[in-house]
């Protein structure tokens, strides 16, 4: 299923900080585990991944390091959390949470109004 | 690639992102060929999966606050003050006005080495400003290590201002060119093709200037700094427009990077040439021994006709202390000698103290060597011996030294035994007498007011006490006028120059009074002789010689 763009905008940022807070990727990486992770939801292409990733890493809430891939062997920039950014994820999550329910609530609400 | 990251102003963020990204693309690019695609397909997947290459550049650009590239922006600055400093050199603390085109070759080299890759012309610009680079400082160490009245000094100058403004040309149409391709054809910078027709009157300023040997804020060429201000102008402003539209987007630039290695390597081998050059000829001037020898007096075969010219010197009342400096060929011209007047620092007319004594001998007959062609059956010799004791203190170029030249002009008519010939620089080194020898004898094609001048170069050894100069010429002093004004005068003229201060020591003879006059007209001294009058120099120090029947013992007309 597509999920509209506008819709997916505003979660970017939380996904990537949460695939990052599981290990340390780089762009294509985390790309792909998104990807994987959400079943092909949500289809993130660099030109929406990379700006974020910038951001974040201005905002001090990512580092990055240049490191070879073990498994290519090809010079990689990876990202890591910081410290600052796990805070910003637990904030994010408990808003998505709070969004989530009062969206299932209005949306159970016309539910149960209609039927 | 380059283009999305072209928004970004720190170049090493611009490679960083440029890498990461190019990174991508090639896992994408592997992962496609992976799944089954060929090539072209891969490529093209890997691309289309980048995304819209227009909104990832704005939100690089955005991200990393976009503003004019730096390297754009700074080059151009290099380009405005590299002209500025190279055109003009103001002493605002000593030797800072010298050292201003060496800093501005320095910018302006390294604009080129950022632009010249970009089109032809600035590629011609780099090329001519390398041979300016070699002409003026050939220049820059003759004028060091010798003097600037050198003629090869001039001609590597005046090839280095004509290399300087082609280059200003090349460089105007080439950025004029990389403006118009940056904003679109027709519609970029075009002010800057209108700055070549001021460019080729300061063209014109800078070779006059050059020629001189001055700089160019001296008072002398006040109205040729002033064109060449005026003329600059325009490429400035149209430069500063450049830089406003070459700052908005990054040219395209076939090379990753402005500089390449070997670039960056030849644009440090310039600046060190740049640097070395100059300051290797200071050195080397600096450390130049002066040269010098032992002085000592008896140097004629004729001891015992010396020895009756010193006592007749002695009575005549030449100082012992001269006497003693004195080699016996020299004081054998006096022998002869009737009278002898003394003038003692002769007043200038800016006043200033000249440290100089002027011994004025009224000969009888001839000088020692006959020249019977030179006599006239109304002339009277008189030989001017002229002691300077006292000299500024203040290097010539890196080392103690005295430019003398002597003038030829006409108006300073000599005759054939008007030359000065006797120079004699002493000093006391140790307890010894030592004396400098002349560096070179050269023509001083500069001082255009006074004529062709001719002079030498000397140099005090380091260290010494009791510096004196001497110097003698003969005179015949004529007095039939019979056309001109030149003719009523026979005079001698020395300058000394420290630093481009000029003490002429002119030494005037008068037949007549009534005939030519040195005059002191409003504050200025003149020679009037009839209905002519005749300005002479602001520093010029007179000594005023009445030719009278006391001193030859007989009539004069």
């Amino acid at each position: 299923m597509r999920i509209h763009k506008e819709l997916a905008k505003g979660s970017t940022g939380l996904l990537v900080l949460s695939v990052l807070s599981r290990q340390e990727l780089y762009g294509y990486q985390i790309i792909k585990t998104v990807e994987l992770m959400s079943e092909s939801v949500f289809q993130m292409n660099e030109g929406t991944l990379y700006p974020i990733l910038h951001a974040l890493e201005k905002e001090e809430l990512l580092t990055s390091y240049w490191a070879d891939n073990p498994d290519t062997g090809k010079r990689r920039k990876y990202y890591k959390i910081t410290k600052k950014g796990l805070r910003e994820l637990e904030m994010q999550k408990e808003e998505w949470e709070t969004y989530q329910k009062a969206v299932n609530r209005v949306i159970g609400g016309v539910q149960n109004a209609v039927g | 690639m380059q283009y999305i990251c072209a928004g970004i102003r720190s170049h090493r963020k611009r490679a960083e992102i440029h890498d990461e990204l190019l990174g991508h693309l090639e896992d994408n690019y592997e992962r496609a060929l992976a799944t089954g695609h060929n090539a072209l397909e891969a490529e093209n997947e890997a691309i289309t999966n980048m995304g819209d290459r227009e909104v990832l550049r704005g939100k690089f650009a955005l991200l990393y606050k976009f503003s004019p590239p730096e390297y754009m922006r700074s080059t151009v600055n290099c380009l405005i003050f590299g002209l500025l400093f190279v055109c003009f050199r103001v002493d605002v603390i000593p030797l800072f006005g010298k050292f201003m085109p060496i800093i501005g070759q320095i910018l302006l080299l390294c604009a080129l080495f950022r632009l010249y890759r970009f089109n032809k012309p600035l590629k011609a610009a780099a090329g001519i400003f390398t041979a300016y680079l070699l002409c003026h400082n050939a220049a820059w160490f003759i004028t060091v290590y010798d003097m600037p009245q050198n003629l090869w000094r001039g001609c590597f100058a005046v090839a280095a201002a004509v290399f300087f403004n082609v280059f200003c040309c090349a460089l105007y149409i080439g950025i004029q060119a990389l403006c118009d391709k940056q904003s679109g054809f027709g519609t970029g910078n075009s002010f800057l093709s209108f700055c070549i027709l001021p460019q080729l009157w300061v063209a014109y300023c800078t070779v006059v200037i050059s020629w001189n040997s001055e700089p160019l804020l001296s008072a002398e060429y006040a109205d040729c700094n002033m064109l060449i201000l005026l003329g600059l102008i325009f490429p400035v402003i149209g430069l500063w427009r450049a830089k406003r539209i070459l700052s908005r987007a990054e040219p395209e630039f076939p090379l990753e990077r402005p500089l390449e290695k070997p670039g960056r390597t030849g644009l440090a081998i310039c600046i060190a040439l740049c640097l070395l050059l100059p300051l290797g000829s200071m050195v080397a001037a600096a450390t130049r021994a002066p040269q010098t020898e032992i002085h000592t007096v008896a140097d004629t075969d004729t001891t015992a006709d010396a020895d009756a010219a010193r006592t007749h010197l002695r009575a005549l009342g030449l100082p012992e202390t001269v006497l003693r400096d004195l080699p016996d060929s020299e004081v054998l011209h006096y022998r002869t000698a009737q009278y002898m007047d003394i003038q003692e620092n002769p007043q200038s007319s800016n006043g200033r103290e000249t440290g100089c004594t002027a011994y004025i001998f009224y000969l009888n007959g001839l000088p020692i060597e006959d020249n019977p062609e030179a006599v006239s059956p109304n002339g009277r010799y008189v030989r001017v011996l002229t002691v300077f004791s006292e000299f500024d203190d203040r290097a010539v170029h890196f080392r103690d030294g005295i430019y003398l030249p002597y003038s030829e002009e006409p108006w300073f008519r000599f005759s054939a035994l008007a030359d000065t010939d006797f120079f004699l620089l002493l000093s006391e080194k140790d307890g010894q007498t030592v004396s400098a020898k002349a560096f070179s004898r050269w023509s001083d094609l500069h001082d255009g007011a006074q004529g062709l001048m001719t002079g030498y170069d000397f140099a005090f050894p380091h260290g010494v006490e009791n510096r004196r100069m001497y110097l003698a010429s003969t005179v015949l002093v004529n007095d039939n006028i019979e056309s001109g004004f030149s003719s009523a005068f026979h005079s001698v003229s020395w300058s000394m120059r420290y630093y481009r201060q000029v003490l002429p020591l002119n030494i005037a003879y008068r037949c007549n009074n009534e005939r030519a006059n040195a005059a002191l007209i409003d504050n200025q001294y003149s020679l009037v002789y009839g209905n002519h009058v005749k300005e002479v120099d602001e520093q010029v120090i007179w000594f005023m010689i009445d030719i009278t029947s006391e001193k030859f013992g007989e009539e004069t007309k």
